[in-house]
């Protein structure tokens, strides 16, 4: 085998390009707006897509291999690091979360929670209707890649949500996400979908890569008494605004 | 120079199989830990150098390495491998396809140097959940894992792994000896993130008195929600139900508010 053999296997890994957004399958709404296949979307952040985690700190590691001298020079170098308890968990550096939720145009102006999983495998959300949740598995407003994903009851026994007001956002309505430590992200709405519950498209929609966008999320259609559920979920999904 | 004799070939235990997730049939991610305190080396592969100033307590990142076989060799760092024995030698590791491994360098219960191919499980989890396994690498008997002075696993012998998936968050682990609960390694706090296999080595040596944890993360492997059920009171809908609600809302269909209420929780 030759010396560089082992590393003729790192071949660049081709990186399966998940188009962002929702589908169109299941599409319900009447007045949905846009085209929720985003590659409008998928076009503009495109340059966020290389992966600099499939080939982690290669050149760090090589220049480290080459300052020990006579070391093997010709070897590629293998990152390696420390794999103490404190070193590989200081990695996960505290992150800001996102702490509210507007969209000027519609009124929208909901403080947000950080929210996980129901037992049932469903998004857990807030129950105060005048709040929406973040799923805090899933990618964080500001991220590079994936969707970040916030959802808002439509209603509560107590009124009108806050995300109601989804049902009357339009294309390019600017939406805004504030961070604890103070930072807003700003996205622009590129569609708005009305997709039956059975058809949402989970995987698309809490995708953690792909183009960065903000996926919003809350219920609509026909309210189906017998299962106390609305038959749809309308999607908003709104792309960052370059802010350079 | 510490003298170790190690007993490699005959105490590599590779019981890979192929992970049916993993796309690519031909070739398996490989990381290598080193778990042996107090020698740096070079590991070498195929006779090849792979590894020159390997330092005990780290990791490295994941290879692609094709499906076949290896022959090991580990060196002490700045060894000439023309004129000097390996400090360990095993041939003919058999690499599956589609897998991911851990190669690991560690004691063994009685203190003697060895290597363990351990099979990592990067199945998908579902959202919300983590993994979390513990391997026994460290020359100690069997031990009890504690989280919150509990014991979630008990009874671990080197060179033995036991796997647990929970709900993502923080727990308070320690290590004790089997039957017992006071820690010979912690307590400490393990952040085990959604979506992710933390996999905790207990390595080193009691006797030594330099048991320590080392930490191997594999992230990605996170499921989604089902669905996001975000509306409960029907107040929107297009469906029969909102008149019911504009009488209820007017006072004249209490009855309706309360049938409402039972069923609330569905939505």
């Amino acid at each position: 085998m030759s010396r560089n053999g082992w590393f003729g296997v790192l071949a660049v890994s081709v990186l399966l390009f998940v188009v962002a957004g929702v589908s169109l399958v299941g599409a319900t709404g009447d007045d949905d707006i846009g085209s929720l296949d985003v590659s409008a979307a998928t076009a503009s952040v495109e340059q966020t897509e290389a992966e600099p985690g499939d080939v982690p700190d290669e050149g760090s590691a090589r220049e480290e291999s080459e300052a020990r001298a006579g070391a093997a020079p010709t070897v590629p170098a293998i990152a390696r690091r420390p794999a103490s308890l404190e070193t590989v968990q200081a990695e996960a550096a505290a992150q800001a979360v996102p702490v509210g939720l507007r969209v000027p145009s519609v009124d929208l102006d909901a403080p947000l929670d950080q929210v996980g999983v129901r037992d049932d495998g469903l998004m857990e959300i807030p129950d105060d209707g005048d709040r929406a949740g973040w799923y805090r598995y899933g990618p964080t407003p500001g991220d590079d890649e994936g969707s970040a994903v916030l959802a808002g009851h439509v209603d509560t026994q107590e009124g009108l949500g806050a995300m109601a007001a989804l049902m009357d956002v339009g294309m390019d309505a600017e939406v805004e996400v504030e961070m604890d430590d103070g930072t807003v992200h700003r996205y622009r709405v590129v569609g708005r979908q009305t997709i039956e519950k059975d058809e949402l498209p989970v995987t698309e929609l809490f995708d953690r890569s792909g183009p960065a966008r903000l996926t919003l999320v809350t219920c609509g259609g026909p309210w189906r008494y017998e299962a106390s559920s609305y038959r749809d979920n309308v999607v908003v999904v709104a792309v960052p605004i370059d802010e350079r | 120079m510490r003298s170790i004799a190690w007993g490699a070939a005959a105490s590599l235990a590779l019981v890979a199989t192929a992970g049916p997730a993993m796309a690519d049939d031909h070739e398996s991610q490989v990381s290598v830990l080193h778990g042996v305190p107090g020698l740096t080396v070079d590991v070498w592969v195929n006779g090849e150098a792979f590894l020159p100033g390997f330092e005990p307590g780290t990791l490295t990142d994941p290879q692609a390495l094709p499906a076949g076989s290896y022959d090991i060799e580990v060196y002490e760092a700045g060894a000439d491998p023309e004129s000097t024995d390996p400090a360990i030698s095993a041939e003919g590791l058999e690499v599956p396809g589609g897998a991911n491994l851990t190669l690991a360098a560690h004691l063994d219960a009685d203190g003697a140097p060895m290597l363990s191919a351990f099979v990592n499980d990067v199945s998908t989890l579902d959202a919300g959940q983590t993994r979390l396994t513990v391997r026994h690498a460290a020359a100690a008997p069997a031990v009890d894992v504690l989280a919150g002075g509990s014991p979630v696993i008990e009874g671990l012998e080197n060179p033995d792994e036991q796997v647990l998936e929970l709900d993502a968050g923080s727990v308070e682990a320690a290590v004790a000896a089997a039957g017992t609960t006071e820690p010979v390694i912690g307590p400490a706090t393990l952040d085990l993130p959604e979506g992710t296999n933390t996999i905790v080595y207990a390595w080193g040596s009691l006797e030594d008195e330099n048991l320590d944890l080392a930490v191997q993360t594999i992230d990605g492997l996170h499921g989604e929600p089902e669905g996001v059920p975000s509306g409960e009171g029907g107040l929107v809908g297009s469906g029969a139900q909102t008149w019911m609600w504009i009488l209820a809302l007017t006072g004249a269909a209490g009855a309706v508010v309360a049938t409402r209420r039972l069923s609330q929780d569905a939505a």
